[in-house]
Formats: C-alpha cells, sequence, structure tokens
C-alpha cells in the first residue's frame, strides 16, 4: 500500500515538473500559433506521455515485481 | 436566468437525479433477478448471483437531471453532455447485451467525442469547450486550437475504458469516479471565479455525482447490483466529458491516476487491448474464504488488485477500501494541482 501512494506521489510531481519544464521553460507554446505550433505540441506532449509510462514502469519493476516475485518464498516460509 | 433561479433547478436537477437512480436501481435488482440476469460474484466465499447490468439506472438518472439544467440554461455544453453521455452509455448497454471485443468498444466509443466537436464547430457561441490547457503553475493558456478537437475525440474512449478497467471489485468504480469528481469540481469552481468557465457548467456537475451516490448505496460492498460496462462506461464518458467542457482536463487525470495505472499495467502486461472476460490467467486467486491473493503466474497481467494483495491476501472489502483509499489521495493531489493552476 505504501509502495503505491509513492508511486501515485512521483507520477504526480512527475507531470508537474515534466509540464513546466516543457511548456514553460524549454518551449512557451503560449505564445506561438499555427499548424506547426500545434504539431511541436503533439510531439512535445507525446514524449512527455511516453516518459511519464516508462517512469511508471520501472515504478512497477522496482517496487510491484519484487514483491509478486517473492510471494512464493514468503508463502513457504510463513 | 438569475443565478438564485439556477441555483434551485440545480438542486432540483440533483435531487431528481439521485431518486431516479435510487429508485430505477432498485427495479433494476429485482427485474433483472427475475429475468436471470445475473452473474457470479466470484470474490465471495458462497458466490452469490449478483444482477447485472445496472448502468441503465445510471444513465437514466444523469440524463435526466441534465436535461433539466439543459432546459433552464440553455448551455450547450450541457448538450454535448448529455449527447455524448447517452451515445457511450448506449454502447455500453450493447456491450453487456451482445458483448463488444477488445478493439470494437473503444472504436465505436470514438462516435461519442463528436457531439462535442460537432456543437462547437456547426453552432455560433456555442462555447461548449475552451481549445486551451492551463496547466499547473503556469499562468498563460497553453492554446491548442487544432490538437484540441482532436483529443477531445481520443480522450473520451481512453477516459472511459480507463474507468471501465477499474471495475474489478464491489463499489469501486461508482465510489472512485465519486471521488475523482470532488477536485474536478473544485477546478471547475476556481475557473468560474476566475471567470474562465460558466457557473452552469460547474452546476452540471451535481446530477452525476448525485447519479454515482444512489448508485453506490447498492453498489458498495457487499454489492447488490453490478453496473456493468453500461454503468461504468457511462460514468466514464460523463467524467470525461466534464473534464473538456470545464477545463479541468489537468485536474481529470490526476484524479483518475489509479485507474490510469490499472490499465496501463494491464496493457503493458497483455501487449494488446483485451477484454477482461477474455484472460484466461487471471491476476488473483479467489482463495475458499473469499479473500484474494496475488498469483505467481508470469504470464498474468498486472493489476492494481494484484499489487494490492501482492504482499498478503486481503478480503474484497479490504481491497476495495485500499483503492478507494488511494483515489481518495489522488483526489488530494488533483485538488491541489487545481490551486497550483488557479490560486498560486
Amino acid at each position: 500500500m505504501l509502495e503505491l501512494f509513492a508511486i501515485f506521489t512521483i507520477a504526480w510531481v512527475l507531470v508537474l515538473v515534466g509540464t513546466v519544464l516543457i511548456f514553460d521553460f524549454i518551449v512557451p507554446f503560449h505564445y506561438w500559433g499555427g499548424i506547426y505550433d500545434s504539431a511541436a505540441k503533439g510531439v512535445f506532449a507525446t514524449i512527455l506521455g511516453i516518459a511519464w509510462l516508462y517512469a511508471l514502469n520501472l515504478m512497477r519493476d522496482v517496487f510491484v515485481r519484487r514483491n509478486i516475485l517473492t510471494k512464493k518464498e514468503r508463502v513457504l516460509s510463513d | 436566468m438569475n443565478i438564485d433561479s439556477l441555483l434551485i433547478f440545480a438542486a432540483v436537477s440533483a435531487l431528481a437525479s439521485f431518486f431516479v437512480c435510487f429508485s430505477l436501481t432498485k427495479w433494476l435488482i429485482q427485474f433483472l433477478t427475475t429475468k436471470k440476469m445475473t452473474v457470479l460474484d466470484y470474490h465471495k466465499a458462497d458466490r452469490p448471483s449478483i444482477p447485472r447490468p445496472g448502468g441503465p439506472a445510471i444513465l437514466v438518472a444523469i440524463i435526466i437531471g441534465e436535461a433539466i439544467l439543459f432546459v433552464v440554461s440553455g448551455s450547450y455544453a450541457i448538450l454535448g453532455l448529455i449527447l455524448t453521455t447517452l451515445i457511450a452509455g448506449l454502447i455500453g448497454i450493447v456491450d453487456d447485451l451482445k458483448t463488444l471485443g477488445g478493439i470494437a468498444k473503444p472504436a465505436l466509443l470514438l462516435v461519442a467525442g463528436i457531439p462535442l466537436v460537432a456543437i462547437e464547430y456547426f453552432v455560433p457561441n456555442a462555447n461548449v469547450y475552451t481549445p486551451a490547457i492551463y496547466l499547473p503553475l503556469i499562468h498563460r493558456a497553453t492554446h491548442t486550437p487544432i490538437i484540441y478537437p482532436l483529443l477531445v475525440l481520443v480522450a473520451l474512449p481512453v477516459v472511459t475504458n480507463t474507468v471501465n478497467t477499474i471495475d474489478v471489485l464491489n463499489g469501486v468504480v461508482s465510489g472512485f469516479i465519486l471521488i475523482a469528481c470532488i477536485p474536478v469540481t473544485f477546478d471547475i469552481f476556481l475557473r468560474v471565479l476566475a471567470n474562465k468557465t460558466e457557473p452552469v457548467v460547474l452546476l452540471a456537475m451535481l446530477p452525476i455525482l448525485a447519479g454515482s451516490g444512489a448508485f453506490f448505496v447498492f453498489h458498495r460492498y457487499p454489492s447488490r447490483i453490478f453496473p456493468g460496462d453500461s454503468g461504468s462506461i457511462a460514468l466514464g464518458a460523463a467524467y470525461g466529458t466534464m473534464a473538456i467542457i470545464g477545463g479541468a482536463e489537468v485536474v481529470a487525470v490526476i484524479a483518475i491516476l489509479p485507474a490510469i495505472l490499472n490499465s496501463y499495467l494491464f496493457l503493458s502486461t497483455m501487449k494488446r487491448l483485451v477484454e477482461h472476460r477474455e484472460i484466461k490467467n487471471q491476476p488473483t486467486i479467489a482463495l475458499p474464504d473469499g479473500s484474494l491473493i496475488a498469483t505467481d503466474d508470469p504470464k498474468a497481467p498486472v493489476t492494481l488488485v494484484r499489487m494490492l494483495v501482492s504482499k498478503s491476501a486481503l478480503s474484497e472489502d479490504e481491497a476495495s477500501k485500499d483503492i478507494l483509499k488511494l483515489a481518495l489521495y489522488c483526489a488530494l493531489l488533483a485538488g491541489v494541482t487545481a490551486i497550483l493552476t488557479w490560486v498560486i
């Protein structure tokens, strides 16, 4: 349960840091307009989304797989 | 119409939604049981037969409540909400009766977003949505005039399917939406204060809260009825549409993080769109006493429930309460995000 709270906190921080980094500091999109701007926003948002999902994947491996894979040993030792 | 009259009608619409959902669900429990439209509740020791789907009660309740608001306000945003929820709910009913495939359902749900985009394009000054996203800590709108309509079409199937995947244990999907709606309502309220959204859009949240609240009374552990795909899809569509017409996209995404994680983990392990009922290797094992424990099967999908019961067995009641605790935590994070967007 604690691991899940940690996962959601990290995912939330990633959303905040990611959006601020990309949309405010790296590429200040709000000054732009037009189709190239839209395409660029789409690409950056996709990169942000993929990075976010990749991070979730890593967290799953670190937090979850370990528990599930060792469950058998725990049950046996219990 | 002045704000006082609007508030009175909003209260009427919420009460109507609550009582329609409450009485219709009660009637459906008897009707579906008589017609033998029941499924086994595998997570209980005695495996009781539970009537399904209760979704039509949720759908009718939300539509009636929103229709009252539409008649008195004439808001096109609410008309869009009604049409979107109706289309998605009907697709859900078809899925309950005929079982659509893992790809057919999201493909059909693409249609649900069309009314929103069509009204915005064809009706002058409809103000269904604003094609701009306000991000936390950035005090300017990120304008997305071209992408936004496409996002509307894609977002609705994604949100409805995501909400659909969290319908795993007694009381979870209705309780989850009830909790997730709170920060979204708060965010829309802050937008109304900032003159970015019309007050009637904020009031449109009431029938959804009332409908899901009334259904939760029967759906909570131990469930007396299951919502079925029609229920979870109608709730997901109404929630997703509120995020769009209320401009609360980011907050709405954060509020459903547990469902997103569940959906993502499921997809990342299954590597394809597949219906839950088609899975051969179940992620959890129901022990004879009804408690749940994670499977060791490496081919089984990783899901939120599997994660929750990976350390020790939990009863269904404990597991569903844990999911709702996670939903509350994410609702809190979403509320902070709303403050970071509109206050700080």
